[in-house]
């Protein structure tokens, strides 16, 4: 199987394409002369539900998208078939249903990526209420456009497949066949997905936007990623389901089908792929058990929804977090582990500051990061006003000053999460306005936060890999196929990461949940993991607050470790004495501005850095 | 072109027709934007506060179809108190129900809006059991008669309700949360939830209180939706409520006075709108309304009071 490196849940889920196949293969086929055509056609419908929750699950269980208009890329995946096939009032041409899949797909994307773009900038809680629209408009189009839909009366004698001389016809066991095939084919793709890099940047999305795009993470792309393997899921359903009814209305795919799916996936587990998919079978076989539930199945799910909420808000099955099989990367990594205060151990750091183990020469011309008249105003108050100043490569340079004075405002703004109103800032001598976060972070900018942002679900090694993976060049498909190449950069990536932890003296807590760790801990997860992104540059915002005198003697050393290496590094720090015996300078702001720079016998002598700290006598 | 003429010749219809359904949004969207403004949150099931309300609105009319007519006053008062009431006290109760024991055991964010959703169907379907999937017709006590003809357009009876009620519901909530002991917790918890604790203020009772006047106002609503259309149906508030929705959206979410304003502006946009777009497209322009301003002017027209995330 992949080279890596996974404990949990791929097998798992490769059990379940087994016992869907199984299952399917009794009941559907009629084996062993169990089940019934009635039975059949149940299990034909759950297929369609079953296809249907696996794709939303990408979208809210993975991603973190709460999308209630997903119904309306079934509807689009069936209508779709109803044109190609030319049943539909508007049909260009008539081809069989195969070559109905591909335009499917095609329009279903497409209009995933359209609502996505349009929406998935807004804020999370409104998308909700956006799709809900959505959902609504595709059913009116649907209803209104009579020329090409057909209208409320819907299209009929929708073909059903054929392969040679075999008609698929009414009988539901050849579709059944089909659904195994197709569930379990996109229980693979989607689950391949997942236990990658880009599973672990839907995690880092939904945990927290902010800090997965500073770690590298385009958070907008991955999102529409998410929306669109969804809307493509769905329309595999509207093809099958098209094509085995042979007749569909508006009335098909109203707002309640997109209720009945979010509860499938919430009631089997968000993102847990096993839960999923007992969670469709429950929504479709239990009405067909008790007739009497076929009444008020809504009323139940309804009332299962808020229940669930309140009492096991993450599903019957949670989605439980990855573990990474770490002995091999141990074993390839350089050096014994379990030697967490050994800093001068080569590491894996110096291969991308000083390739080819030639030492980098810091060159004294060109500052690596120069600010110039940077300003940010909030409202009335000017948080950062016309700040200047260039830092040396391979300096420590700290950011010092009273509380208000700018200075976590300042790194908000060189690494983008807030744009300057005016001024420049340049990496390298590459202006960096305008940027993303994450396109910054590839640029070769990393920071960490005052109050220590990491995916607390995630594990600890996971974390790190994060970061790592901002310099990931395989394309979705190779992530999809498991090429060699998409292997070998996941296995470097793991060797990469116990490496950085190694480094960071936080090895031994690799498979720990992230947010489980101890303050000092934490800090160290988010140094290692911004060291990932392989910086230039590593902004530290407050590392030192809230630790002990040990922690911080262990810090320091990191810090000096970390500028051993070549790096450059930029802090914000309260603590004085780590300032004055780690700084080679130090920039003092006060309500915004700069009121002293230079090196630190300098700057502590500055009467006027006195003043902003003690205040004056006259006061 | 054929649009401008008959805008022209429509402007007074449309007028009218778009502050009446403009003021019923008001109402329905002032209980989207008060709940979001003190929790952060959509209430998913405000759709169904203000559907129990027509419900309401209907029972009283049908028992008081049997009074003799000189006493239609009465039995429209009874009706509109009625609703009122009902809506009020099933906004407390979702509250109670559906998202106070979320946020006492700290649940993600995700899990109010979907409790707030299956507590939605959940009151849907209450009603769809218990009164049937169809359309369900109002008893005419109270036919509209025209009072006024401005143009071609009429201003009836009805409509005049719908202004007056509109008018002194926002009169009374607005002195309720400017002038009120209570009002001035809303605006505390609006403004900054943890300060507000810090002062004394009880979020508990502030949250619940919000929560019932949206009710109100959204119950208030659901009886002139009923008396103007004069029909029901479980799923009435649904395309209402994304209505309401957009309009508190466009006025400025948290923001009371920004609610109003949004659902009249809606409401005209509306129904100018349809004198140029098929009327069945027509429910596409509010939601269209409600992208363009989440993506372009995500504050509204007068700005959000939300509490940030």
């Amino acid at each position: 199987m992949s080279g890596l490196h996974r404990l949990n849940s791929t097998r798992l889920e490769n059990g379940i394409v087994l016992l869907v196949g199984v299952v399917a293969a009794v009941f559907g086929l009629r084996l062993f002369g169990l089940g019934s055509i009635y039975w059949s056609s149940v299990l034909v419908l759950a297929g369609i539900y079953v296809l249907l929750a696996i794709g939303l699950n990408v979208v809210v269980g993975y991603a973190g998208l709460l999308d209630l208009g997903y119904a309306g890329f079934w509807a689009v995946g069936a209508y779709a078939t109803a044109i190609v096939t030319g049943k539909a009032p508007f049909h260009p041409f008539a081809l069989s249903v195969w070559w109905a899949i591909p335009f499917a797909v095609g329009a279903t994307v497409l209009s995933g990526l359209v609502l996505g773009t349009a929406t998935l900038r807004v804020r999370g809680d409104y998308l909700a209420i956006v799709t809900l629209g959505f959902g609504e408009i595709v059913r009116i189009l649907a209803n209104s456009l009579d020329k090409i839909t057909g209208g409320p009366a819907g299209v009929t004698e929708i073909p059903h497949p054929r392969i040679g001389n075999f008609d698929f016809g009414l009988d539901p066991r050849p579709y059944v066949l089909m659904l195994c095939v197709i569930i379990g084919l996109s229980i693979v793709t989607i689950s391949r997905l997942w236990n990658s890099r880009i599973g672990r940047a839907w995690m880092a999305t939904k945990i927290d936007e902010l800090a997965a795009e500073t770690v590298g993470v385009p958070t907008f792309r991955m999102k529409l990623l998410a929306f669109a393997t969804g809307a493509s899921t769905a329309s595999f359903a509207g093809v099958l389901y098209a094509s085995y009814v042979g007749y569909i209305t508006p009335d098909n795919f109203v707002i309640l089908v997109a209720i009945l799916i979010l509860a499938a996936v919430v009631m089997g587990g968000m993102g847990h792929m096993n839960g999923v998919v007992l969670g469709a079978l429950a929504v479709v076989i239990l009405p067909e058990i008790s007739r009497r539930f076929e009444q008020e199945r809504l009323l139940v799910f309804g009332g299962v929804l808020v229940a669930m909420m309140i009492l096991r808000p993450e599903g019957l099955l949670p989605l439980r977090m990855r573990r990474y099989d770490l002995a091999r990367a141990v074993k390839k990594a350089a050096g014994v582990p379990g030697l967490p205060e050994d800093w001068r151990r080569p590491s894996v750091i110096a291969e991308w500051t000083n390739p080819g183990g030639v030492m980098r020469q810091p060159s004294p011309h060109p500052p690596i990061l120069e600010c110039t008249g940077v300003t940010r105003r909030f409202g009335g108050l000017v948080a950062v006003d016309g700040v200047s100043f260039a830092i040396t490569e391979g300096s420590i340079f700290a950011v010092i000053g009273p509380n208000g004075a700018g200075k976590s405002t300042l790194f908000d703004l060189i690494t983008g999460v807030r744009p300057p109103h005016s001024g420049d800032i340049r990496l390298e001598g590459r202006s960096l306005i305008g940027m993303a976060p994450h396109m910054i972070t590839a640029s070769g900018i990393a920071r960490t936060f005052q109050l220590v942002r990491l995916f607390g679900t995630s594990s600890v090694v996971e974390n790190v890999m994060s970061g790592l993976d901002v310099h990931d060049r395989c394309s979705v498909a190779e992530v999809i196929l498991r090429t060699p190449r998409y292997r070998r950069t996941e296995k470097a990536a793991l060797e990469t990461a116990w490496e950085l932890m190694e480094f960071c003296g936080i090895s031994r807590l690799a498979n720990e949940s992230a947010a489980g760790l101890s303050y000092g801990d934490q800090r160290r997860v988010e140094i290692a993991r911004a060291l990932a992104t392989r910086p230039r540059v590593l902004m530290l915002d407050e590392p030192a607050a809230g630790m002990n005198p040990s922690e911080k003697e262990g810090l320091m050393k990191l810090i000096h470790a970390i500028r051993e290496q070549g790096l450059t590094v930029v802090l914000i720090e309260h603590d004085m004495t780590v300032v004055m015996q780690i700084s080679d300078e130090i920039l003092v702001l006060d309500h915004g501005i700069v009121i002293a720079h230079g090196r630190p016998e300098e700057v502590s002598g500055n009467p006027r850095v006195i003043e902003a700290y003690l205040g004056t006598d006259q006061a | 072109m054929e649009c401008i003429s008959s805008l022209n010749a429509q402007f007074f219809l449309s007028l009218f027709y778009g502050l009446t359904l403009g003021a019923i949004y008001a109402l329905f969207a002032l209980g989207y934007s008060m709940v979001y403004g003190v929790l952060g949150l959509i209430n998913f099931a405000h759709s169904e506060v203000f559907m129990i309300g027509t419900f309401a609105a209907l029972g009283a009319t049908v028992l008081g179809a049997r009074i003799p007519e000189a006493m239609t006053g009465l039995v429209l008062t009874v009706a509109a108190l009625a609703a009122i009431v009902a809506s009020g006290a099933t906004a407390g109760v979702l509250e109670l129900a559906a998202y106070r024991p979320l946020r006492f055991r700290a649940a993600p964010r995700h899990a109010a809006m979907i409790s707030g959703l299956g507590a939605s169907i959940f009151l849907q379907e209450v009603f769809a059991l218990k009164f049937g999937r169809n359309i369900l017709a109002f008893p005419e006590i109270w036919p509209a008669t025209p009072l006024v003809t401005v143009g071609s357009a009429l201003l009836t009876n009805k409509m005049l309700l719908i202004f007056l009620a509109t008018v002194i519901m926002l009169g009374a909530v607005d002195y309720f949360v400017g002038r009120t002991r209570l009002g001035r917790g809303i605006r505390a918890v609006a403004q900054e939830p943890k300060a507000a604790i810090l002062m004394g203020v009880d979020t508990t009772a502030v949250i619940l209180v919000t929560f019932i006047i949206g009710g109100l106002c959204a119950g208030l609503g659901g009886f002139l939706y009923g008396m103007y259309y004069s029909q029901t149906v479980y799923y009435v508030g649904f395309v209402p409520g994304i209505k309401a929705f957009a309009a508190a959206v466009l006025g400025g979410i948290g923001n009371m006075r920004g609610a109003v304003l949004g659902g009249v502006v809606l409401g005209l946009i509306e129904n100018f709108g349809v004198v140029c777009i098929q009327s069945q497209f027509k429910d596409v322009i509010a939601f269209s309304i409600l992208v363009l301003v989440l993506l372009f002017r995500p504050s509204g027209i007068l700005g959000e009071r939300a509490a940030a995330k």
